[in-house]
């Protein structure tokens, strides 16, 4: 069972910014001068970063499943989706918010126990692996109102 | 009643540690990561309300807290006490001290859960839902004033769970309404027996059935129907009815709403007999009351740093002498309609304060319906 959290302002995120060389006029220099010599290195390093690269891709463990994403919204007094149905052995990413209040999400007889922030504040991640197939209930684990105890949900996790 | 709670604990004793010896994880380790077994929580508002032709008046109109505790995974404590107009005193106008909910809530199964205690009627958008900074408005709609009767409890137990594919119902046995109370204007509000020393000679049964399957809708329909006449003599009984309909959806910042409710009242003419002779004057009580309204809001500011500000426009129709018994004439002040337009403005998530003009009408030429301004503060912790 793996369990990763977090809390992103999915609003106020900035694009990644890649730096860029703003001058290329010394390594074009280093070539002039050097000429032949400079080629067969740099030619050999390349050479070895990418037979180094086959050999680290053969021996490398296969990548995990990418997690199965489920968006997940939270109002006074439901989840929605409240039956979410999901094939063993895939990790899942709940990507829960709020349309109200602050909520919790709670997946019982697991680890899982988190709250999601009020509306606006973000989108709270929770990678969640689950051990074997079944029924798993979740339920909001924070006192949100007069018909808290209604906010529950099913995730169905078949072979 | 008692045999559903007797089911509910035979159901429990068993599967209580069934589930702990299945269970993967630790006992320790589902422990420490359940949430926490008490909690206490509540939400409060206080209204400026400035009728036609009167003075203003502040009122600190509620102040409920809500205990909840946790005995274990299945089985919760829920509770709302709610302090209405900021004193108690005992006399008529005075302030109210209600037990709102106050249950236990045996959790079985997904579809088959059982619920006993003080108990919320499942009935309407705003009588389980009614938390200031989640509606529109200063003060309740009219139609869950006068036709649903919100806030509306009674004693009783009763089961609730989830169909699947989102839909979910609710379906309780409680004490019924009182029917010597019920009136011309607020219909059968007064009849509500609150849970205090309730005449359970005659039961009453309500339920709801509800979708919310589709992110940001809710749709549901509910029932409430009690033999609400008892202690009078020679005895005769008073059937009630109330159906109801509603939807709600809301979507980034659009939110709309609607609800369709109606009341039927049998043996209405004897209920106005019996009650004119005990009190001498005639309460002219309806066979059926009907409401609905409909209400569009819309944030004109989501998300700003300094929080959001929406705009909301609310129409009501709402009638407390639809259909009267034979030989009774309806009063015409008490066929009414009320536009409400406003504003929210949410600092927080759980804060609201609210500003809002109601026009109101009625088919009467003689008694004018006022208008009225009103500003409140709400919140929610």
């Amino acid at each position: 069972m793996t369990i990763m959290t977090g809390t992103s302002m999915m609003s106020k995120t900035k694009p990644m910014t890649t730096p860029m060389m703003k001058d290329s006029t010394p390594m074009t220099t280093t070539l002039r001068r050097h000429g032949r010599p400079v080629l067969v290195s740099v030619s050999l390093i390349a050479w070895a970063a990418v037979v180094s690269g086959r050999f680290d891709a053969q021996q490398a463990p296969p990548a995990p499943p990418a997690p199965h994403v489920i968006d997940v919204s939270a109002e006074r007094f439901a989840f929605t989706p409240s039956e979410i149905k999901v094939k063993a052995g895939t990790p899942l990413e709940f990507r829960l918010r709020s349309d109200d209040t602050s909520h919790g999400f709670r997946i019982l007889d697991t680890s899982v126990n988190v709250r999601i922030p009020k509306r606006g504040k973000g989108v709270t991640t929770v990678v969640f692996e689950p051990p074997k197939p079944g029924r798993y209930t979740f339920e909001c684990s924070k006192l949100c109102g007069a018909g808290h105890s209604f906010m529950r949900g099913t995730l169905i996790v078949t072979e | 009643m008692w045999a559903l709670l007797a089911c509910a604990l035979l159901f429990l004793l068993p599967a209580t540690p069934a589930r702990a010896q299945g269970t993967a994880a630790p006992v320790q380790e589902r422990e420490s990561t359940s949430a926490p077994a008490t909690g206490i929580s509540g939400y409060m508002d206080f209204h400026y309300n400035k009728e036609e032709f009167q003075d203003g008046r502040l009122d600190f109109h509620r102040f409920v807290l809500l205990v909840t505790h946790s005995f274990n995974d299945r089985i919760r404590f829920v509770s709302e006490l709610e302090l209405e107009h900021a004193l108690v005193e005992g006399l008529e106008d005075a302030g109210e001290l209600e037990l709102e909910q106050a249950y236990l809530d045996f959790l079985l199964t997904r579809g088959f859960n059982v619920r006993a205690g003080m108990l919320l009627m499942p009935v309407g958008i705003i009588n389980e839902r009614h938390e200031p900074p989640v509606y529109y408005g200063v003060e309740r709609p009219f139609v869950d004033t006068v036709i649903v009767p919100s806030t509306w409890f009674e004693v009783g137990a009763g089961i609730h769970g989830e169909l699947g594919r989102g839909w979910r119902y609710r379906a309780f046995v409680t004490s019924p309404l009182d029917a010597a109370e019920f009136s011309a204007e607020e219909g059968v509000r007064e009849g509500r027996q609150k849970g205090a020393e309730t005449n359970a000679g005659r039961i009453a049964t309500t339920g709801r059935l509800e979708y919310v399957g589709t992110p940001g809708l809710t749709v549901g329909a509910s029932w409430w129907s009690g033999h609400s006449g008892f202690e009078f003599r020679p005895r005769f009984d008073v059937p009630v009815r109330l159906v109801e309909a509603d939807a709600r959806y809301s979507r980034g910042p659009f939110d709309a709403r609607a609800q369709y409710a109606y009341v039927s009242i049998d043996n209405a003419d004897l209920l106005n007999d019996t009650l004119g002779r005990r009190t001498g004057v005639n309460p002219n009580i309806a066979r059926a009351m009907r409401g609905f309204y409909a209400e569009g809001g819309y944030r004109i500011v989501d998300g700003a740093r300094w929080g959001d500000l929406g705009l909301f426009a609310r129409y009501e129709n709402f009638d407390t002498q639809f259909r009267m018994p034979a030989g009774y004439v309806p009063l015409p002040e008490f066929d009414r309609d009320a536009w409400v337009i406003g504003a929210t403005y949410w600092p927080d998530a759980d804060i609201a304060v609210k500003v809002d003009y109601v026009v109101q009408k009625n088919q009467s030429t003689t008694i004018a319906a006022p208008n009225g301004f009103n500003i409140g503060l709400g919140w929610w912790f």
